[in-house]
This record gives C-alpha cells, structure tokens and sequence, in this order.
C-alpha cells in the first residue's frame, strides 16, 4: 500500500481527482494534515476486459466499493473427494485467472473484493460459480459434479414404416411429385 | 424454381427465427451467426475462452445465446458409434452396472467431445449450457425421451435425449442443439451436418410432440400432456417446427378402423401462411391424396381425407415439400 503524506490540501486537489479516478481511495482526515491511504486495487496499466472501477466518479465513503482484500487459495475435488488437476478458475468478467496443479490446489494470483465471482471450469465436469463473501476464508473447498448424465440420441433421417426398423425416405418418391 | 417453393424458401433466406412463436420474431441474428462464423472448430479445453469470444461482442441475451446456439451446432458432428454404443448399454443395463458403464462412457464420450468435436446429444447439450454459464446466461441440461421413427413410438417410453432450456430475458425457452446441428442420411450411411433454426427457442406446444423431458415442469405448458400422450401422439418432424404445424386430427398416432372406412386428416400452421405442395401418402398403396384448405374464422385448416377400402396396416405421411412431416400407423380390420 503507498502512503502519501500531503502537507496541503488545496494544491493536491487536482492530482487526488486524478488518482481518485484511478484507484479506490479510503480517506482518513486528521487533526493537523491530510492523510491519503491509497489502494489501488489492479495498477495503471490494465487490459481493455479487467473489471475496474474506473467508469465510476471519486467514490464518497458511504458507496465505496469493497476494497479487494481477499487472498483466496483452495483445493477443487469431484464428489469422490479426489483432487481434480487441471480446472480453469477465472474471475468473472475479466480474463485473470489461474489452473489447479495436479494435487487440485490453486491460488488465486490477485487479491479479491466481497461480491466477485469467482468460475471454476473443466470440460466433462459441471461448471461452479463461488462469491466471495464477506467472511470467505482464506481457503475454499470446491467440488465439481459430472457435467452430464449420458443420454445417447442423435438425428436421423428416418421415416416411420410399418415394415419395422429404420427405413429412409425413398428419393424416387420426390421424383413422382 | 417454382412459385410455392419460392414463397417458402424466401421465409427461410433471413436469420430471423422461426421459434418460440414471436417472442424475438423481430431479431435480426445475422450478426450473431457471422460472429459464430468465426471461430471454426475453436479448441473446446477452455469453454470460458470460447465463450467470450462468441458472446462479448453482442450486448443482448438473446445473441449471445444465439452465437452459442449457432456455432455449437455448426462445429460439432453427431457420432454415430457412440449412438450405437450408448441405445444398447442404456437398454440393456441397470442399477450398478449402468452407473460403471457411464461412468467409463462419460470419460470416453468428453474426450472425443474434445478431440473431434463428435458427440451425442448429451454432448451438444452439454457444451451449449456451459458456453452460456460463462456468458452469464442461466441454462440447463433437460433430459427425456426424444421421439422420432426409431425411438419412442408406443410402448413404454425409452428416456435417450439431452436438450437445453435458457432463460432470456426473465422467461424459459426450449433448444435442442443435437437435432439443429443436421442429421445421419441413412442412405449416405454417414452424417449430414446442417444447421436449421427449427429447435431453437422452439414452441413448446410442437416442441412437446418430440420431446417429453423428466421433470415436466420443463414442458413449460401450463396444460401438460402426460407420457402416454407423448408416446402415442402423431409423430412428428423438423417440417412440423419448421412449417409450424399444429396437427389437429387425428390427435393418436395408432389408428384402428373397420375397413372401407374413412379418415379426415386436418392440421393448421400457427403462422396462418399458405403452404402449398401438401399431400397426403400412404406407404404401401403409394397412393396421393391432395390437402385442400378451410377457412375457419382466421384459421387456416389443411385437410384430406382416405378411404381405407383393404384390411391391413399402413404407414401415413403428410408430406409437404417431398418431406414427411406428421405420420400415423391405420390398421384396417
């Protein structure tokens, strides 16, 4: 966290709306100066799909998004109890993400906020959506189900025919229209 | 090419859905289907890659699900061995000895998913609800019973079919990605892919007639019909959805009459539109009787009659456009 000491407020107004806009502010006013705490919650330079909170104005306390203070780390199992290496986990709506090693442990490489959703995902395994709470601990125990019971049917051309068994449609008959 | 083929097929030559009746009848989906037209055979090990590229740029639900919708089915093939494979153990095996075999299948059935982009309708139903999970669509796998000339005409009922429910826009629709994606020529003796929007977001009223879910509560039809309806209705095919046909009578696929004696066959389309080329044909007489059309108020009544003047048993197709699209069993005693 960057702490920046400012002597006067009115110069730094300017360069506060800058960074405010940047940044997550927690502001804390003492008796004698201005004290800035400063959380920034993904750096400056961020990719186009990072979900961000530069789109809001200079958030006041009352409305201030939670601040991204979760290090969230875990283990994804099938409902067997056995470790499933491998499985995607992506925070929702921005392409960070990380994969289970083959013991199915994982840790998410950036801190996390209450309300972000986290997606676990492997192909043949029924996708699981976790929110971080606000008391989330630091590891989460995730289970995956099977993705689908088999059923086997697919699409054919067949006509239905007394005869019995599949019977195409005879192409000669398009002929006779 | 000739003036009623022309009518129909300028229907079809837009991507505006023909599905569950109006709801998004005035969606232009050509920008969701070019979006799916991108990514040709997009590696599937990472279903969150895929489905962003296919769904971000849209800003609607129903795109987004359209995009889904429309590259699954126009880059997974429908596998035949697997049919074959799964229609025999899942008849023949029960309890315990069902649950290891799909247990093995399961492993077997993803991994061709992945590798060839092959699969059977679990597998297409499957790859469509977590495509949607990660576009933030709420989407579920529906398993049942799927009707067609091989599966599920009489008897007990046979439950062999994946399909999808999505809800846009606050309310449920139907989709079956398996049968849109194209269908075995039997005649080929191979798989024809081709994509008809006929089962997405279809009617449920049609959409019941071929496929009768679990837990009915997926009907989404306040006045359901039970099993037995489903098993021993008219059968249906894909002209009936794409046509939007509401067979009408006889209202039972098996049909028993005492010989020399007459059938009315009537149905109405529920776009009211004129559809000519229909006709009535009997398998083994090879016979043709033409349909003539009634106005009944501001509906469109289709209607043929049969006289069944020799004892036996006989297939009956409404044909429309040289294809069935209802058929019935008549056994004259």
């Amino acid at each position: 966290m960057k702490h920046l000491n400012l002597s006067n407020s009115k110069a730094c107004e300017p360069r506060i709306q800058e960074i405010a806009s940047r940044c997550r502010i927690m502001l804390r006013v003492t008796a004698a100066a201005l004290l800035l705490t400063i959380v920034c919650n993904s750096g400056f330079g961020q990719s186009p799909n990072t979900k961000t909170d530069t789109d809001k104005p200079a958030a006041s306390l009352d409305h201030a998004p939670p601040a991204p203070s979760h290090t969230v780390s875990g283990t994804v199992r099938d409902a067997n109890g056995d470790p499933l290496p491998g499985v995607s986990i992506y925070l929702r709506g921005t392409t960070y993400g990380t994969i289970s090693d083959p013991e199915g442990r994982f840790q998410f490489p950036r801190k996390l906020a209450e309300g972000d959703q986290l997606t676990f995902s492997f192909v043949g395994r029924e996708s699981v959506e976790y929110v971080i709470q606000k008391d989330t601990g630091e590891s989460l125990s995730i289970v995956m189900n099977d993705g689908a019971e088999i059923m086997g049917e697919v699409a054919a051309n067949d006509v239905y025919s007394t005869k019995g068994g599949f019977r195409q449609w005879l192409s000669n008959l398009k002929r006779n229209d | 090419m000739r003036p009623s083929l022309f009518i129909i097929a300028s229907i079809f030559a837009s991507s505006v859905t023909l599905g569950q009746a109006g709801d998004f009848s005035d969606v232009d989906f050509s920008n969701a289907d070019s979006i799916a037209g991108l990514y040709p055979m997009h590696p599937l090990n990472d279903l969150k890659i895929l489905s962003d590229k296919l769904t971000r740029p849209l800003t609607t639900d129903v795109e987004k699900f359209r995009s889904i919708f429309k590259w699954v089915c126009t880059n997974t093939q429908s596998d035949y061995i697997l049919f074959k494979q799964s229609h025999k153990n899942r008849s023949k095996l029960s309890g315990e000895a069902l649950m290891k075999w799909e247990k093995e299948f399961s492993v077997r059935v993803f991994s061709v998913l992945v590798n060839e982009h092959r699969t059977i309708c679990s597998g297409y139903a499957y790859l469509v609800k977590e495509l949607a999970f990660h576009a933030g669509l709420k989407c579920k796998i529906v398993n049942g019973y799927g009707r067609s000339a091989h599966s599920n005409v009489g008897g007990k009922g046979f439950a062999n079919h994946s399909w999808n429910a999505v809800q846009l826009n606050n309310k449920w629709y139907l989709s079956d990605p398996t049968w849109s994606s194209g269908m075995f020529d039997l005649q080929e003796g191979k798989f024809m892919g081709k994509f008809d929007d006929a089962y997405f977001l279809a009617d449920p009223g049609i959409f019941a007639r071929s496929h009768y879910p679990l837990d009915t509560s997926w009907l989404l039809m306040d006045d359901k019909p039970t099993l037995e309806d489903f098993l021993n209705g008219p059968l249906v095919y894909i002209g009936a959805f794409q046509f939007r046909l509401s067979p009408l009578f006889p209202d039972q696929f098996f049909l028993k009459i005492t010989k020399g004696s007459k059938i009315s066959f009537q149905f109405s389309n529920t776009d009211g539109k004129k559809l000519a080329d229909t006709s009535l044909y009997i398998e083994r007489l090879k016979t043709r009787d033409p349909f003539v059309t009634l106005q009944m108020g501001n509906e469109l009544i289709y209607s043929a009659d049969h006289t069944f003047s020799s004892k036996g048993q006989y297939a009956v197709h409404i044909v429309m456009d040289g294809a069935p699209v209802i058929s019935y069993n008549v056994r004259v005693e």
